[in-house]
């Protein structure tokens, strides 16, 4: 993960490898593009991306963000057909993320974001949008000046 | 310190969570009958009317100069052997039959995905002589599997007849044992090697393929390669055994393709007019019929099934002593209490039962019932050290009677076109995908039986295995909330009488 601030401007780049173990199923065989005549599943190992960048102020935080999340193997699902647990699956997201930290009301949070699924294979094209109302307390009386992590 | 042992340990674990995935039909043991069953020549065929009825001519003599150079092609494929090919002959040395018993339960799941609708809401049918255009041909449902096993065991089993009536006839000797410089890389073969009997079951595959999956047949004929190429490698067979048993296989699949193409499964889908006739029939005795309960709603799977030409017994037969009493009626408590019990467990499945349900789903995208039964067959098969000879009768006898369940079935369904549970309760919700057929009697429930009581009389020692395994598959049905219990148990009853016709076949073909 690297993140550079400059003022209040900033830029996030993180990135993970997923590695991911077998998966055993109830059934003693199944077709991908061949028969497999076992119950265990050899499931495709995963890199994820996320860059974002925006604006880290004391009340507001605003960051554009992007998601790409790739399938190193794996095998697509044809057409009509049932998905399977090791299917390719890969998307790309787009988004934006919107934090206010009320003014008048220490420790009140809204939360704002949406997305939209760009690109992808085997993945449903997704779009979003969440919102948030959070209220901190604070029940540690002997710290007056609790840091809020967001 | 601490903080390496942790790095190691995590390692360790990541390690040993992959990924190597050993798969059992790699593990099978190489064919070494304890019986040669040399005799097979004078067993009881199905389709041929004597075991000679294709000619095989004579072959030359094992001191021809011809020979020779058939006998030194062995030697110089078998210097220096790639791994490959030492992969190759081990996967061949288990069996013909087995490989490609395997390979059509492979091409069953390719296949096995119904098509997708067309934008007026229809259906397109898949086009046997449009293979690969879409809907890809076939649609390889658990009926259209059916019939393709038994067509292929069938098939097999008269290939391997001939191939075992011409070498007691002609007895030439194996090239191992005319040259003891040709090295064997599999079991020795007491019998005598032409025609092959590995390249009679391949011949014959290989034309039965080609004609139920028309789309595969360069896989198909890659496959036929390997396997030829196995047998020269491996030292058993001579050029000359391989051609005159594929020839052979060849000659005998057209006697198989054409009962196939006569044997009214091409109209099985029936027709706009016979699926309203069904449903108007179902109506006129007040029960409810059948509706399909996808989106848009999809005509119901080969309704003219019921009329294919069975292998076992014929249609006087099949009404009169396979089609069951009806279910109980629609507007009956029974049916109330039956689709009550559906309901409940449809809420309130263990986790065992839920195992149960998904593992003889056999759905799409799968090799069906009567791929899970053959799968089953193998497994045990491979275990009895048959000859390839009563591994293609007894896989015959299995198919033979899932084909003839499939037909037996499809005619109850269609002649009673019972709702399915969950068209009557919408509560019910189901744990696996709804076949779109009507529900009286259970096709897993009827396969089984017949497959059970089959291999049943085949392994005895197995018996109650098979019983227990059949009652399984027919409760999984209940347990995935598809099937009301009538339907499990009448089909389970019907199977086991039709498994009782291939018994009869059995006592009767001379290999007992």
């Amino acid at each position: 993960m690297v993140d550079y601030q400059k003022n209040k401007w900033f830029t996030t780049l993180s990135g993970s490898y997923t590695y991911r173990g077998n998966v055993k199923l109830d059934r003693n065989v199944y077709y991908t593009t061949k028969m497999h005549y076992t119950n265990i599943v050899e499931m495709p190992n995963a890199t994820h991306f996320n860059l974002r960048a925006g604006y880290r102020g004391s009340n507001w935080i605003i960051q554009a963000y992007s998601n790409k999340f790739t399938s190193l193997s794996g095998f697509d699902i044809t057409k009509n057909n049932m998905p399977f647990v090791s299917n390719k699956m890969n998307a790309t997201t787009i988004g934006l993320h919107i934090k206010y930290l009320a003014t008048f009301l220490k420790g009140l949070e809204v939360v704002a974001e949406g997305y939209s699924t760009v690109a992808g294979r085997n993945v449903g094209q997704t779009k979003a949008i969440n919102g948030g109302l959070f209220y901190l307390m604070n029940f540690n009386k002997k710290n007056k000046n609790p840091k809020i992590k967001s | 310190m601490k903080k390496i042992i942790l790095y190691i340990v995590t390692i360790i674990l990541l390690i040993s969570c992959k990924k190597n995935i050993e798969t059992v039909e790699n593990d099978y043991q190489l064919l070494n009958p304890t019986r040669a069953d040399a005799n097979a020549g004078t067993w009881r065929p199905i389709l041929l009317t004597a075991p000679n009825e294709f000619a095989c001519p004579a072959p030359i003599t094992t001191t021809s100069p011809d020979y020779v150079i058939q006998i030194n092609k062995i030697k110089s494929l078998q210097n220096n052997l790639s791994i490959e090919e030492k992969k190759l002959v081990k996967y061949w040395g288990t069996g013909a039959v087995l490989r490609w018993n395997e390979i059509m339960r492979e091409l069953v799941a390719k296949h096995n995905i119904p098509p997708y609708q067309n934008p007026d809401g229809t259906y397109p049918i898949p086009q046997a002589a449009n293979p690969l255009a879409y809907p890809t041909f076939p649609f390889s449902n658990p009926p259209y599997a059916a019939r393709a096993y038994a067509y292929l065991s069938a098939a097999q089993y008269d290939a391997c007849i001939a191939a075992y009536h011409y070498k007691a006839l002609y007895n030439r000797n194996a090239p191992f044992n005319v040259d003891a410089n040709i090295k064997t890389l599999l079991p020795k073969s007491t019998l005598p090697s032409y025609p092959s009997e590995d390249a009679v079951v391949m011949g014959v595959s290989v034309e039965l393929m080609k004609l139920l999956f028309p789309g595969d047949q360069d896989f198909i004929i890659q496959k036929a390669e390997e396997h030829k190429r196995a047998r020269l490698i491996a030292g058993a067979n001579v050029r000359s055994d391989i051609d005159a048993g594929e020839a052979q296989g060849k000659a005998i699949a057209a006697k198989f393709v054409a009962r196939a193409r006569g044997d009214r499964a091409g109209a099985a889908a029936g027709t706009p007019a016979i699926w309203a006739a069904t449903e108007a029939a179902t109506i006129a005795t007040g029960q409810i019929p059948w509706l399909s309960l996808e989106t848009p709603k999809r005509p119901g799977m080969l309704p003219m099934f019921g009329k294919v030409r069975t292998f076992l017994f014929d249609s006087l037969t099949m009404v009169t002593m396979l089609r069951p009493v009806p279910p109980p009626s629609t507007s009956s408590p029974q049916f109330a209490a039956e689709a009550a019990e559906v309901l409940y467990y449809s809420k309130n499945l263990t986790r065992e039962e839920l195992r149960i349900a998904h593992f003889w789903a056999d759905g799409i995208s799968t090799y069906t019932p009567p791929g899970h039964w053959n799968y089953i067959a193998a497994t045990d098969f491979v275990q009895q050290n048959f000859s390839e000879a009563r591994w293609a009768r007894n896989m015959a006898l299995l198919n033979m009677a899932l084909m003839d369940a499939a037909v037996a079935c499809w005619v109850t369904k269609y002649f009673y076109y019972n709702p399915r549970p969950s068209q009557i309760n919408n509560q019910i919700k189901t744990v696996t995908g709804v076949p779109n057929f009507p529900s009286y009697t259970s096709g897993h429930s009827t396969f089984s039986g017949a497959a059970a009581t089959t291999l049943a009389h085949i392994i005895p020692a197995n018996a109650t295995k098979y019983k227990a395994q059949a009652n399984e598959a027919s409760k999984s049905r209940l347990y995935a909330a598809i099937h009301c219990r009538s339907d499990c148990e009448k089909g389970l009853e019907i199977g086991n009488k039709i498994g009782g016709y291939a018994i009869t076949r059995a006592r009767t073909d001379g290999a007992e």
